[in-house]
């Protein structure tokens, strides 16, 4: 059985709660004691990660961590179809890279922001949205050129990848950070077919929608 | 030449493809933030983005393709009124009508939602996008005020979309206040973009082109994107000079809220809308159905279980239920039942009324409102009974929640609204051609089980809800389990007394009649009363007593307040003897 | 560039600048709000922020203190000072003047050790402070209109009690709305779906309400859905009863009974919050719980409340106006409202606050 070592708070950690949930795949939460205990800074947990930070998984023994890299894994481990890390397709393939490096990006500014407004995390606030922005710019763009061409998600294709599940949690709590989606329309209906694929699960922040008609 | 102000204008607030369903677009419009949705049966609705209980956004709020619900407390907003239907905290309540969203205009053209202006206002109208197909460019937002934008789209003339050669002969002009248009000519074609700018409030604005003519679909992405590329470039420009002091055009009047047609000052049971008969069929042995259409504007939304009084051409008034599902938001529609012994409602409903006649009807009223938290719910319906539970099980089955629809017919041929009952398959039992102690024997079978939070719903003849109450009775649901209409009930406010009221200022005397609030009373005699709640909560509609017992029902004052007996909410509250005297 | 030789224009106690009316400031004013959790102060002053003033939180051997951020010698931040070695002072980084307890200035290091003391009006712009609950309190007049909330319990708890200190939020609201979603009732059953939120119980009774010398008292029933974060019996529906007493304007000691599934034995939880107006529209919120549930642990109860409040923080952040209108015709108010309709009634009726654009 795969060991999620988790935090509910944590964007990064709801990634991959997130794609177990699509995938079915069982797991076990490892509830981190972020606080008063600091406990993945410990001793104890950097014998686990010696970076200090969650997500890790554990996976009968294989241990990884790195919350873009931990998605990786599981995609290519526990999907059968192959679709939500499309190794057969090398064009897929390197959007989804692409995609996931840029999530980086996202992750350092938007979830960033939100740390600071939710856990008093010391970072520059101003900086962290202003940077937020100049990405979703991009990313709304590209997403409205998606749906330009009849596709949904952010690679290419017609199902969703987990470059999707990189992205979304980043984005669909940026307004905790104080990041306004006001200019953003075609990221604002994004993060709702993602709310609307099976297996959803959401974190607190994020808002219920509506079901698709029948 | 004095620029015209921003606020009567109608001005693009979203495009229409943007408005995908089960969706609510954030927008903002000369500072005023807007929930933009579409409704399954394709209204537009622009909103003011503000749960009115509690100020949280409706854009955060699910679009179930009839009704927003806010997140915070599960309120429902209706489709087009903007009325509050559902308040999860007090289920069995109907929400007053006074209770809505600001609602703003919305109209369609270009490809592009209009909102804002004065009610006479209409979208521009331009020559260059006329009299054929148009695609809507992707839209840019701004971050720098509308009078840069509309000043760099001037400055501006790039190849709109991409061209051989650059022989092309580029203009740009102005097309009204808030836009300008782009043509190039290149031989013997022409190609149009008219730069629409939004103005989002004094320092921002989005750009939203849009082209004349359908491109060939192959063409259609380049284009696209070549004007993507364009426009970003301008961006760039334009915020980067934006820092510069600007003479910024704001709104000298804020954005009009649209008013309901009917909303007038006035209330009671006098008639309020005109309604034109659309659509007049029989529906089953006995049954003519009606569809009211408004002669103008919309119809005031209602909630299950409601009725309208219908104002007779021979004179009677006649109170019939809206069976209307939550989707069908355009008419009303009824089901009228010939009686033999008709003292002249249903028989001039039969005869005299006809497809094209005018009708007077009051506002919707509810006095059989439908809780949507129960853990079952059972319908009994008996005959002509069934059309406000039609109303009731096309609302339940729209949010997935447990029904059963027992209808009692005499035959297949007597029940009525076939069309919309077979979608309601799964939760409709029939029982036809039964006798009373068979239809007894029946409703023991459907209710013999209560289990908690079950509530039933019956209506028909007389003795069949006097039954259904004894064997549900019998069966031990509790009595606020079980919920029945006969017209002109009582409702839960003790509202039976009629008293005098005197007002010390103006001198004149009114009669409170039973069933009638003070505070409606008031405002049929032309006192201004301002209300919110209408439920005693607010205090909105507080008016000072100077003589008289008062018989409080409301929340609002403490026990000392009470006593003091000083003041009266005349929403709810009434005289305690026969007469009071209000300093209004 | 330069501050104007006229002093009397510049000398308010009202900060320039300030998004808080000017009456409103000097009615808040008179409060005790937090400033600090006792336990920041283990390692030296810190800074705070009350109503657009910034202060110095400091403990001396005489107990804590708390004045304007301001070394009256040449305006450096005494939060980046220290307390001297014998506790009895904090000193000034920049050239290491000493202030005690009271903020008289008591030694300056660059006199001859042989000249007169310190003047006595050398002193801070000090403030009442005082710590209690685990929390240093701040009031900004001398005279304060109410005295600190009384909560007994959690002066002292015997060894079944677990204290558990939450962290410190700083959220984009204020101090009135975050107060209100405190004691919100309706929203229960809508926001918190991830802790004990119970979508299936909507209905809102009618609900014990008083007036109370301290500000209002709320009791009332309600059936939660646990989802083990206390224990690991998974989810259910338990019955609890709440009890709210909130003390005006902020301060809220909710005490809620857990019901065994005999129906009569319980255990107890009181949730202590406090909102701390920062500014006009940034509220710190200080919490402790106090909880004799067997087996509880400090960092699952943190963990249980953090993640309720980042459930509400989203909402609360996003109503609109920010501030709570006072005038009760603004918003919509429904029977389960009835404890926000009195709160804002007696916020215009007994302090006078939304004054002047609000009383006729």
């Amino acid at each position: 059985m795969i060991r999620l070592y988790d935090y509910l708070l944590s964007v990064n950690c709801y990634k991959q709660r997130l794609l177990l949930s699509i995938l079915d795949v069982p797991y076990e939460r490892v509830d981190i004691d972020f606080y008063p205990g600091w406990e993945h800074k410990g001793a104890e947990f950097r014998k686990i990660n010696p970076l200090g930070h969650i997500p890790v998984i554990d996976d009968d023994g294989y241990v990884l961590w790195d919350a873009h890299a931990i998605l990786v894994y599981l995609a290519c481990k526990y999907d059968p179809s192959g679709s939500w890390y499309p190794t057969s397709d090398p064009q897929r393939l390197g959007e989804v890279a692409s995609w996931m490096l840029f999530a980086e990006g996202t992750t350092n500014t938007a979830s960033a922001a939100r740390l600071h407004v939710n856990l008093g995390y010391d970072f520059d606030l101003e900086a962290c949205q202003a940077g937020a922005h100049r990405l979703f710019r991009v990313l709304d763009e590209h997403l409205w050129f998606r749906e330009q061409q009849g596709q949904a998600w952010v690679a290419s294709g017609e199902s969703p990848t987990i470059a999707d599940i990189a992205l979304f949690g980043d984005v669909a709590l940026s307004e905790d950070g104080g990041i306004s989606r006001l200019d953003y329309p075609a990221l604002r209906r994004w993060t709702e077919r993602v709310q609307r694929l099976p297996g959803f699960i959401d974190m607190p922040g994020i808002f219920p929608v509506a079901k698709a008609p029948a | 030449m004095t620029a015209p102000d921003p606020g009567s204008l109608l001005h693009p607030v979203a495009g229409c493809a943007d408005l995908v369903p089960r969706h609510v677009v954030k927008a903002r419009l000369l500072g005023q933030d807007l929930a933009v949705w579409r409704a399954d049966d394709d209204f537009v609705n622009v909103w003011a983005d503000r749960c009115i209980h509690r100020g949280v956004r409706l854009t955060v709020a699910a679009n179930d393709g009839a009704e927003l619900v806010c997140p915070y407390h599960g309120w429902r907003y209706s489709n087009r009124s903007g009325n509050c239907a559902y308040m999860p905290a007090h289920p069995s309540d109907a929400p007053p009508r006074r209770l809505r969203v600001p609602t703003f205009r919305s109209e369609e053209r270009y490809g592009l939602i209009w909102s804002g202006g004065s009610p006479e206002a209409e979208p521009p109208r331009l020559p260059h996008l006329e009299g054929e197909d148009t695609l809507v460019l992707r839209a840019l937002p701004v971050n720098a005020p509308p009078d840069l934008a509309l000043q760099g789209l001037l400055e501006w003339p790039c190849q709109p979309v991409p061209a051989p050669g650059d022989g092309a002969s580029i203009s740009c002009d102005s097309a009204g206040p808030f836009a300008v248009a782009v043509t190039a000519r290149t031989g013997g074609t022409e190609e149009a973009v008219v730069h629409f700018v939004q103005p989002v409030d004094g320092g921002r604005c989005v750009i939203r082109p849009v082209m004349r003519g359908a491109p060939a679909a192959d063409r259609r992405l380049s284009i696209l994107r070549h004007h993507a590329r364009q426009l970003e470039e301008l961006r760039t420009r334009l915020e980067s000079s934006a820092g510069s002091p600007v003479a910024v055009r704001g709104p000298s009047t804020p954005l009009q809220p649209l008013r309901r047609p009917t909303a007038t000052a006035v209330s009671g049971r006098a008639p309020q809308l005109e309604v034109c008969v659309a659509r007049k069929w029989l529906t089953a042995e006995g049954i003519a159905a009606f569809e009211l259409a408004p002669v103008s504007g919309q119809l005031p939304s209602f909630q299950p279980g409601a009725h309208v009084d219908v104002h007779l051409p021979n004179g009677l008034v006649r109170q019939y239920s809206l069976t209307n599902g939550p989707g069908l938001t355009s008419v009303y529609r009824l089901g009228v039942k010939l009686e033999p012994d008709s003292r002249g409602g249903s028989r001039c409903m039969h005869v005299s009324v006809h497809e094209g006649d005018r009708l007077q009807l009051s506002e919707p009223h509810n006095n059989f409102p439908l809780r949507r938290d129960a853990a079952r719910t059972v319908l009994i319906a008996g005959g002509i009974g069934v059309t406000p539970l039609l109303a009731m099980a096309q609302t339940l089955q729209r949010q997935e929640l447990a029904y059963e629809l027992h209808y009692f017919a005499q035959s297949d041929d007597h029940l009525a609204f076939g069309e919309v009952l077979e979608p309601l398959s799964t939760g409709l039992v029939k029982h036809l051609g039964l006798s009373p102690d068979q239809t007894a024997d029946e409703i023991k079978k459907i209710t013999h089980d209560y289990g908690t939070a079950s509530h039933l719903y019956v209506c028909g003849p007389g003795p069949m809800i006097e039954a259904t109450r004894a064997i549900a009775a019998d069966s031990g649901w509790p009595e606020d389990a079980v919920h029945f209409e006969y017209f002109k009930n009582e409702s839960e406010l003790h509202d039976a007394s009629s008293f005098e009221v005197r007002l010390a200022r103006t001198g004149q005397t009114l009669v409170v009649g039973p069933g009638v609030s003070l505070l409606d009373s008031l405002r049929d005699a032309g006192v201004d009363m301002p209300s919110s709640c209408e439920q005693g909560v607010c205090g909105t509609c507080m008016a000072t007593v100077l003589e008289g017992e008062l018989d409080h029902q409301d929340v609002f004052f403490n026990d000392s307040e009470r006593a003091a007996g000083d003041r009266i909410l005349t929403c709810v509250s009434r005289a305690g003897g026969h007469k009071i005297v209000l300093d209004l | 560039m330069y501050e104007p030789t006229d002093q009397a224009s510049t000398a308010t106690e009202y900060p320039a600048g300030s998004q808080i009316s000017e009456s409103d400031w000097h009615i808040l004013a008179g409060f005790w709000h937090p400033v600090a959790f006792s336990s920041e102060l283990a390692d030296g002053p810190v800074a705070a922020r009350l109503l657009d003033v910034d202060l110095v939180v400091y403990r001396t051997s005489e107990g804590a203190a708390v004045a304007r951020d301001l070394c009256v010698h040449r305006g450096s931040k005494l939060s980046r000072g220290w307390i001297s070695d014998d506790g009895a002072c904090i000193v000034c980084p920049y050239h290491g003047l000493h202030y005690d307890r009271s903020g008289q200035c008591t030694w300056i290091p660059a006199n001859d050790p042989d000249s007169a003391p310190p003047p006595k009006t050398m002193r801070l712009v000090s403030y009442l402070a005082a710590e209690r609950y685990g929390i240093v309190w701040a009031c900004m007049k001398p005279e304060p209109l109410r005295p600190l909330p009384e909560w007994p319990h959690l002066d002292e708890f015997g060894p079944e009690w677990l204290r558990i200190q939450i962290p410190k939020g700083t959220w984009a609201a204020t101090a009135s709305r975050h107060c209100e979603n405190f004691n919100d009732i309706a929203h229960i059953s809508w926001v918190h779906m991830k802790t004990f939120g119970n979508r299936a119980r909507p209905v809102v009774p009618d609900y014990t309400l008083e007036q109370t010398d301290y500000g209002l008292y709320m009791a009332l029933p309600y059936i939660e859905v646990e989802r083990g974060f206390n224990d690991d019996l998974g989810e259910r529906e338990r019955e609890v009863f709440y009890r709210h007493h909130l003390t005006y304007p902020f301060a809220t000691d909710l005490r809620v009974d857990y019901y065994e599934d005999d129906g009569e034995s319980f255990f107890t939880s009181h949730f202590f919050d406090i909102g701390s107006p920062v500014s006009a529209r940034t509220t710190d919120i200080y919490q402790v719980s106090l909880t004799n549930i067997p087996g509880a642990t400090v960092e699952d109860y943190a963990e249980y409340q953090l993640v309720t409040n980042s459930e509400d923080i989203v909402i609360v952040e996003s109503q609109r106006p920010e501030n709570v209108p006072l005038n009760l015709a603004a918003e919509t108010h429904i029977r389960a409202d009835r404890l926000s309709v009195r709160y804002r009634r007696d916020l215009v009726e007994m302090f006078g606050l939304g004054s002047p654009e609000m009383i006729a």
